[in-house]
């Protein structure tokens, strides 16, 4: 020490130094993750919301300047005709002023836009009945013929007492009447064009309806009679372009062809620039292209990639007031002008509690305000239309909020709705997005790299709050520590209480005796047979399946479009738990059964075929050329479709397996988790407890969620909503019994009608018996497609393919243990 | 005479005075010259240690909690860890001695006079210039079990084997590691040979030695630290043979060839970091007690022909 000159003291106190740094900045490194808050932002979009009194529907939705333009239209019964009208809202008013549009009796208007002048314009399409045509007034091409079946029949099909006429003969014993027809082969509506024909106008016309001008287009058209404009724009020459398809017709302001031009694929929008240049866009080989058009030279320009952000993004194009054009994809409001390296990025409209996927139109109005029109449909048919404007303000001005982050990799929409809903009613916290699969890259690459940075992310400390489970990374997070378990949340909440929800449901999803995510709904993965065919049976096994095969006429199928593959991966899902024993480590890949397993898979082809002329799966059953159906069950009407399709008893035998029930649970509907590290961890509770409440569980309807509620209570909600009759009153005032709703497969349709209590037992026995969860593993999913590579293809013996199995999968049990 | 003492006294203690400060300031400048590199060391060796050290230590990168060596003890017990290490073990016992005495073998061979030497200097340093994937897609080709070994042992009426997918695994990966790592190994000893002193080897033919003498007495001494430093590389490029299974047979393989760098990038893979950080040192460990004696046997058997 003394030769190199360094006192004793001095080199401790330095090295004390250099320690403390480093334990620094590993505790920089593993800290906890901090709450933010909205005030900590420089600035905000805070939204206003207005609906619009309309009682109809607003379409094709365009701002001008502060005023918005639309078209909306209602069916007159008394007249029978569709009338429709030009809309015009003021911006900060609620109710519009209607002018109705008159371009004959059967018109539909498309491509609404603004010229140069600022005049509106529009494609409009007219159906002219040709003379001499004997088709009866008022009918139309295309529309519904009436119903076949009788009234009686109808009544009769809903007390389950008689059969169709198209029905073959059920099988003996069989108790259940049949239901549901069987459509002829199909007419399309364009078998009535003998008797129509089609005129294309160009029409413009002032703010107040009144016409300007009509300009006849349809003989610069391809083909008139299938040739239906979907956008139009015109340059500032007046020049008009309609695009169909791939092709934009180009026209000067009087109608007179000057040419066309083939795009390399379909057009999905054409708009036109401040200087009046109009661009296309269309998704090319490689994602969406944007390409300025010269209609006069019939020049496409060059694709101007700088502004693309997303390869195959749903793109929407406005023209700008102060920039070229505004742009929204994905999830973000973006300017753009011609020649820049890269588009401005204006706001996420999640951020602004705006809802992307019911977006129809935007704009930056005259006082620098941001106004979106969204347009939502529900389930019973109601639309409702709402502005959004959104006010630019100092994070500091607006009633402070605590954040929390919402980790995912890709945001679904009904996630995104929650999401937008609870930040706007909930007072004291904020939810902001995090997507780490935002972006352009796609590829498995790019997917494997989002994940990697979301782990990361969890990791270091800059854990999400609430991490989204949709993705089936429920396993892993669980066993790694990241997530909190709901249960003690569920105990402390006045209104969420465990027992309140389907005992075999939360097992299913429990991990050791905790519960880290719960699904709102769910659905029983099964597979339906005949009773005739398989008994009264509620699960089979490899050798009663293979025994049945070898006793299937010539012909006949056990499953639709089964493979090799999917019949290994049924086995799998179902039977995961019983190759692998995690709690002691065992792999039992090498047994008798996976053996057998894999011959009964290899009976399979080795790809489904899909022929042409080949019949659909409800004909193939009703000809008893197929045996079962793999199917989801989430809901009564579902189990009273497949009934009918098989016209006779049915039962749920499920995916193969020695176990007492062959059917699994899977989670439906969003599904999130609680980070253990967040700051917040109340408030991600408060958004969480939101699907499982009482309300939201006995709110949705089966046509508007897939899935059975948790909640029990909300359950049998359902099951009585599915026992009640549905009734209209006809002319006499006399209520009579008609169908809830008409279910499709295929060419088969039936009308259902309310369950009968049997129905009801089904349906309830098939929920009880489950009570495993689907189950997959990637990694021994992947291990097992490698190795069965070879047997499948008749190189390997199944003994030899499962020693493999079994050596390699038992080294992944091991590690994870 | 007393001021004159006093005078020279106090020179002398300037000087010493001047001679600290000058000292001082040379530890200052010596400390700034080395500070980056120092930084270097502490950032990108110390930190990632320590972090390293830190996460064997805690239950899980979330909670943090402090388990001392339960890790070591979970991973020490996880029989993946042990099949990982005796692989590893197994094959760097195996392949490492190959790779030193082939290549030695091969460098005393091209030493002698043989036809085609430059020819084959180059055959063997060939496989050094193939990227690490066109190697794998060559061996996929020869040991796949269809491939072009199958087919050709099938033409002697042999039945086909597995060879990465069985018990032969860990041959097709010690043959795969020797044809990478002995042309490299075999330039260090010719290097190291060419440079043995010719006139102690002109001496020991005077006296009679016979080739074997020769070669154990002299060449054995004056190639001791090449055989340190080829061993040492080959052993550390041993542990870094997983590069090559991985591309050959993914992230779980058949058991005889699941490396511990499998073990580590799994347990990465899926956020275990307390169970690859506890993996890590104890390898860490392994590797040091290895070397030590690596270097205490070339400091025996090397010390007469050092400088």
């Amino acid at each position: 020490m003394k030769n190199l000159g360094f006192k004793g003291s001095k080199w401790k106190g330095r090295a004390m130094a250099v320690g403390v740094l480093l334990l620094g900045l590993l505790a920089a490194g593993c800290g906890k993750t901090q709450g933010a808050t909205t005030a900590q932002k420089e600035f905000v979009y805070v939204p206003e919301y207005q609906t619009m009194s309309l009682e109809q529907s607003a379409d094709q939705i365009n701002v001008m300047g502060d005023t918005i333009y639309f078209i909306t239209g209602y069916f007159d019964e008394e007249a029978s005709v569709y009338r429709q009208s030009l809309g015009i809202l003021k911006a900060d008013e609620t109710t519009p002023e209607l002018l109705p549009l008159d371009f004959g009796s059967d018109f539909s208007i498309s491509g609404l836009n603004f010229n140069m002048e600022g005049s509106l314009q529009a494609v409009v399409t007219t159906n002219i009945l040709k003379e001499g045509s004997d088709t009866a007034e008022g009918e139309l091409p295309g529309e519904e013929s009436e119903p076949v079946s009788s009234e009686a029949e109808e009544e009769a099909v809903a007390e389950g007492e008689t059969e169709t006429e198209e029905a073959p003969a059920v099988a003996e014993g069989a108790e259940a009447a049949l239901s549901g027809t069987f459509s002829d082969e199909y007419v399309p509506d364009g078998d009535a064009e003998g008797e129509y024909e089609m005129k294309t106008e160009v029409c413009s016309f002032r703010a107040d309806g009144t016409v300007l001008s009509r300009v006849d287009v349809t003989h610069a058209l391809d083909e008139p009679q299938y040739t239906y404009i979907q956008n139009m724009a015109s340059d500032k020459e007046g020049n008009l372009y309609l695009a169909c398809d791939d092709k934009i017709y180009i026209l000067d302001p009087s109608g007179n062809s000057l040419g066309k031009i083939e795009m390399e694929g379909w057009i999905n929008d054409l708009f036109a620039l401040r200087d009046g240049t109009v661009m296309a866009v269309y998704y090319g080989e490689k994602g969406v292209e944007i390409h300025p058009i010269d209609g006069p030279a019939k020049k496409v320009g060059e694709n101007i990639k700088e502004m693309m952000l997303s390869d195959y993004g749903s793109y929407t194009f406005m023209q700008g007031t102060d920039t070229d054009f505004l742009f929204t994809v994905d999830n973000g409001l973006y300017t753009y002008n011609m020649g820049d390296n890269a588009p401005v990025e204006v706001l996420k409209w999640t951020d602004c509690d705006v809802d992307s996927d019911r977006l129809s139109s935007f704009s930056i109005l005259e006082d620098g305000r941001i106004l979106a029109v969204t347009s939502f449909w529900s389930e019973d048919g109601e639309n409702t239309t709402d502005m959004v404007y959104l006010t630019k303000t100092k994070g500091s001005e607006v009633k402070e909020k605590k954040i929390l982050t919402f980790g995912t990799l890709s945001l679904g929409y009904d996630m995104k709705s929650q999401i937008i809903d609870f930040n706007k009613t909930n007072q004291e916290y904020r939810i902001e997005i995090k997507e780490y699969l935002e972006g352009t890259d796609t590829s498995i690459e790019g997917y494997q790299a989002a994940r990697e940075q979301m782990n990361a992310d969890i990791i270091s400390g800059r854990c999400p709050d609430i991490i989204d489970l949709s993705g089936g990374n429920l396993r892993m997070y669980a066993a790694k520590g990241v997530l909190e378990d709901l249960y003690p949340y569920m105990e402390a909440d006045p209104e969420i209480h465990k027992e309140d929800y389907v005992e075999n449901i939360l097992q299913a999803f429990e991990t050791d005796g905790r519960l880290y995510a719960l699904p709102p709904r769910f659905y029983i993965n099964t597979t339906m047979a005949r009773v005739s065919d398989v008994g009264e049976k509620t699960s089979i096994t490899v050798e009663e399946l293979t025994q049945l095969m070898d006793g299937l006429p010539e012909g006949t199928e056990l499953y639709q479009y089964a493979t090799k593959e999917t019949i290994l991966l049924f086995n799998l899902m179902m039977n995961l738990d019983e190759y692998v024993d995690w709690s002691t480590g065992k792999c039992r890949f090498d047994s008798q059964e996976f053996i057998q397993s894999l011959e009964f898979a290899n009976r399979f082809e080795k790809e489904a075929s899909f022929g042409d002329d080949e019949p659909s799966m409800p004909t193939k059953i009703r000809e008893r050329k197929l045996m079962m159906v793999n199917t989801g069950i989430g809901s009564v009407q579902e189990y009273q479709m497949y009934q009918g399709m098989f016209g006779e008893p049915v039962t749920f035998v499920g995916y193969p397996t020695s176990k007492a029930s062959g059917s699994m649970i899977s989670g439906t509907g969003s599904m999130a988790g609680i980070s253990a590290k967040s700051a917040y961890k109340d408030g991600a509770w408060a958004f969480i407890r939101e699907e499982l409440t009482k309300e939201k569980q006995e709110k949705g309807t089966e046509e508007e969620n897939h899935g059975f509620p948790v909640m029990k209570s909300a359950l049998e909600m359902r099951f009585a909503k599915d026992m009640e009759d549905s009734y209209y009153e006809d002319e006499d005032g006399n209520k009579k019994k008609e169908p809830k709703t008409t279910w499709g497969y295929d060419d088969f349709e039936i009308e259902i009608y309310a369950a009968t209590e049997e129905d009801i037992a089904a349906v309830k026995k098939l929920i009880e018996s489950a009570d495993t969860m689907y189950q997959y593993d990637e990694q021994i999913m992947n291990i097992i497609s490698e190795e069965t590579g070879a047997f499948f293809e008749g190189q390997k013996r199944a003994k030899d393919a499962a020693d493999i199995i079994q050596n390699r999968v038992q080294i992944y049990v091991n590690e994870n243990r | 005479m007393m001021r004159m003492q006093n005078i020279s006294g106090m020179k002398k203690a300037k000087m010493k005075k001047k001679g600290m400060r000058k000292d001082a300031w040379g530890r200052r400048l010596s400390f700034a010259f080395l500070s980056p590199s120092v930084m270097g060391v502490l950032l990108f060796f110390a930190v990632p240690f320590l972090v390293v050290v830190y996460y064997s230590m805690i239950d899980n990168p979330i909670s943090h909690k402090f388990v001392f060596l339960d890790n070591f003890i979970s991973v020490f017990n996880n029989s993946a860890f042990k099949q990982a290490a005796y692989n590893t073990l197994t094959f760097s016992v195996v392949a490492v001695p190959l790779a030193v005495l082939l290549s030695l073998g091969l460098a005393m061979l091209l030493e002698s006079k043989i036809p085609f030497k430059s020819q084959f200097r180059t055959f063997f340093l060939t496989p050094m210039m193939v990227p690490i994937a066109s190697v794998v897609l060559i061996w996929q080709v020869l040991f796949h079990y269809n491939g072009m070994v199958n087919d050709i042992l099938g033409l002697f009426g042999a039945d086909k084997v597995d060879w990465l997918k069985s018990e032969h695994a860990q041959v097709v990966i010690v043959v795969l590691f020797l044809w990478k790592n002995l042309g490299y190994n075999m330039i260090l000893f010719m290097a190291a040979l060419s440079s043995i002193p010719k006139d102690i080897l002109e001496v020991a033919v005077l006296e009679s030695a016979n080739a074997w003498q020769i070669f154990f007495h002299i060449k054995l001494r004056y190639l001791s630290s090449s055989l340190l430093f080829v061993t040492i590389m080959s052993l550390i490029n041993s542990f870094k043979v997983f590069r090559e299974i991985y591309l050959l047979t993914d992230d779980y393989p058949y058991n005889t060839v699941y490396m511990m760098q499998h073990f580590m990038n799994n347990t990465f893979a899926k956020l275990d970091y307390q169970k690859l950080s506890a993996a890590a040192i104890m390898m860490a460990g392994v590797m040091v007690v290895i070397i030590g004696i690596l270097f205490l046997a070339e400091n025996y058997f090397g010390r007469d022909v050092e400088g």
